[in-house]
This record gives C-alpha cells, structure tokens and sequence, in this order.
C-alpha cells in the first residue's frame, strides 16, 4: 500500500510527519487530509484557515496541498458565492506566509554566512598579527 | 440494575494478593487521606492487582461490580460516540477511585473503563464499599468525592471538546495526567491519546512534533516525557485551572481530617 506523509503549514512553521502512514490511493490520502485538518482547525476555523497539509509520498514529493478553508464545516453551509470571498483571502494569506518564511530562511542563510565570514576575518588578523610579531623580531635583529 | 460480575484482573492475567496491615494507605492517596479505623473497615475487601493497559474493567455490554483504587496506573473513563469514535470524558489516578461506586440503579450508563496506564490496583467489591459507606461517614466522603471527581471532569470535558482545540486539549490532557500520576514521563501510543482526544493518529503526530519543536516534551514511540511542565501548562487550554490539586478527592479528604483534628 502506499505510503504517505502529511506536513503540516502554519503561518510560522513547517511541522513534518516523520513516520507517515499507508493509504490505498491519493484519494483516500486527501481524505486524510481533510480530516486532520477539520481536527486542527476546530475552533479556531478563523485564525486557522490559512493552514495547509501538504500530502507527500514516500519519496516525500509533494502530491497535493489542502487549504484548511476550503474544508471548513463552519462555513460548508454558505453558498459557493460567499465562501469563496474567505478561502482567496486564507490563500492569499498562505501565499504572504510562503513568502515571509522564504524571507527568514534567506535572512537566516545570510546570518549564517556572515558569521562565517566574522570567523574567516577573526583568523586573518590573527595571522596578520602574527606576521607582525615575526616582523618585529626579525626587524630587531637587523637592526 | 444488577451488577454483572466480572474479572478483568484475571482476563489480563494478573495475580491478586490481599493487602496486608498498613499497605493500602501507602498506595493509593484517597485510602491513605482514611483515618485507620475507616481503613480497617475495608481492609478485608481489599486486594492488589496488576493491570496491563487496554485492559477493559467495564463497558455498556458488561457492567462492573468492583472499585478500583489506582495506584500507579490510569483510568480512562470513555463514551462511545457514533461511527466507532469514542472519547474520554475522566481519567482517574491514585488521588481517586473508579468503577462501580455509583449507586446499582445509576451504574446503567454507556460509559467503558480503560486502563490507560497500566500499573498496581487495589479492587474491592462495590457492595462492601457502598455498604462500609453506610455505616462510616468517612468512607461515605470518599465515595461522594469521588463520585464528584468524575463529573466535575466530565463537565470540563464537555465545555474542553466544545470550544477548544485540539492541540490545546492535548496538552491540558497531558499536562493533567502528569499533575495526577506525579511524573513527567508518560507511557502512551498515539493510538490511544488519538482515541481518548477523538482526534485522528496523525494530528497527534503532528501536535506532539510542534511540542517538541518548541522544546515542550520529547516524544519516542510510546513514551512521552515532558521537559517543560510550566511550559506545557501555558500551551494548555484553561481547563487546567479550573480542575486543580484542589478538586481531587484525596485532597478534599485530606482537608476534611485536618478540619476535624482542629475542632
């Protein structure tokens, strides 16, 4: 049976479910889905409506993302009309967090990068000091 | 309604022992809050029993007709909804007792015992207990706190399942069940806490990764251990504060002797 992994996005977080689990097919996959999203939302269907499971195989690639919105049993009542207006502003909202997200990785690969870069630094003036000693002896000597 | 009898200690395949002189009180908080006289007067009906978790001690089909007194372990008190999903609406540890400690007219409820933890009993048969409880005030106290205990949960529980989340109840449910069996180590599949929390296996997988992201627990097949209690109570849903040390029957026991020594 295959076997699927279903990660967790929150505004701030990219949860991952190490172990996964085995479902007949993607349908029944998506179903899962939906259920532990209507499990993580309720409640809180407003502020959460911007979460998303991404269904992963077993390779974990990604096979398909749900948006906690558009499962959302509060509003499953309204027309298509007037649901809809909810689920583009909880994408949208989904769409900003990918991006702020994607910002801090930057800022955190640039945060490590310098921090390499202040060590390499600390190092070379450490030689250079070095070097300056060497030269002060040698200078000594001559003289 | 009659009680059936029924012998879960022996379907587990435990061994039972009588409780010898002095050995109840050190085991279970509610029975050693009992003054000694209330104490001897149950000792004969006493006896200690091993129970492995999942073992059923009553459901709707087979009703109980013992009272456990937990000693290491936990108790689940769950309610069957429709299409299979079942959900847990009291936990009972050692400050506490469970099963037929209602009156045999009342006990005729669709609710099932869980062991959720396995551990030490003590089990004494309900009509001894109730009939004791006649005739002494004390052991009268013990069976109303305790019979108070299980619904101040299951009323927590009703208001918890309706407004909040399931990560919230989660953590109240853990939070709780270390408070009550007195350690930060906890044996539980994600299975069972699926089953007690009516929530599927993978969202507890995925609220129990959130938690140890946050540094909260650390989760290993079958084992919790919670590394931030104060951290974890935080992340809870308020429930925590509303049923506290303060409810539990053995403390509530407790109150009432040092209440009775001073007068």
């Amino acid at each position: 049976m295959p076997h699927y992994h279903f990660v967790l996005k929150t505004r701030d977080d990219l949860i991952p479910d190490r172990d996964g689990s085995e479902w007949p097919n993607d349908a029944a996959a998506q179903e899962e889905a939906t259920l532990i999203a209507q499990d993580l939302m309720r409640n809180q269907e407003t502020k959460r409506g911007s979460w998303r499971i991404e269904v992963r195989d077993q390779d974990l690639l990604p096979r398909s993302e749900l948006l906690f919105a558009e499962v959302d049993q509060t509003i499953a009542h309204l027309p298509a009309e007037m649901r809809e207006p909810r689920i583009v502003a909880s994408r949208r909202i989904a769409a900003f967090s990918d991006a702020m997200m994607a910002v801090r990785k930057t800022l955190s690969e640039v945060m490590e990068t310098l921090n390499r870069a202040d060590a390499v630094m600390t190092e070379v003036m450490e030689t250079l000091s070095r070097a300056d000693a060497v030269m002060t002896v040698v200078l000594a000597k001559r003289g | 309604m009659a009680h059936q009898t029924e012998i879960a200690g022996q379907s587990a395949g435990s061994p039972t022992t009588p409780i010898a002189e002095g050995q109840a009180g050190k085991v279970n908080r509610c029975l050693s809050a009992l003054s000694s006289h209330a104490l001897s007067l149950m000792r004969p009906f006493l006896a200690e029993i091993v129970l492995r978790e999942g073992t059923i001690l009553w459901d709707s089909n087979k009703l109980s007709s013992e009272v456990y007194f937990p000693v290491s372990g936990l108790v689940s008190i769950v309610l069957d909804a429709s299409d299979g999903v079942s959900v847990e609406v009291a936990s009972i540890c050692s400050q506490a007792a469970v099963g037929a400690i209602f009156e045999p007219d009342q006990s005729d409820f669709s609710t099932q015992g869980v062991v959720q933890v396995g551990g030490h009993f003590l089990r004494m048969p309900s009509p001894q207990l109730l009939l004791a409880a006649k005739d002494n005030s004390e052991i009268q106290n013990l069976v109303t706190y305790c019979r108070d205990w299980i619904f101040m949960q299951a009323q927590q529980t009703a208001a918890c399942n309706a407004v909040h989340t399931a990560d919230k109840r989660f953590c109240r449910w853990l939070f709780q069940a270390c408070e009550r069996m007195d350690s930060d180590t906890i044996h539980l599949t994600q299975e069972m806490i699926s089953s007690l929390l009516a929530i599927r296996r993978t969202t507890v997988t995925l609220i129990a990764q959130k938690l140890q992201m946050e540094g909260l627990i650390q989760y290993r097949r079958g084992k919790i251990t919670v590394l931030d209690r104060a951290g974890l109570r935080a992340a809870a849903c308020e429930c925590c504060k509303s049923l506290t040390r303060q409810q539990w029957p053995s403390t509530r026991l407790l109150g009432l002797k040092a209440l009775k020594s001073r007068v």
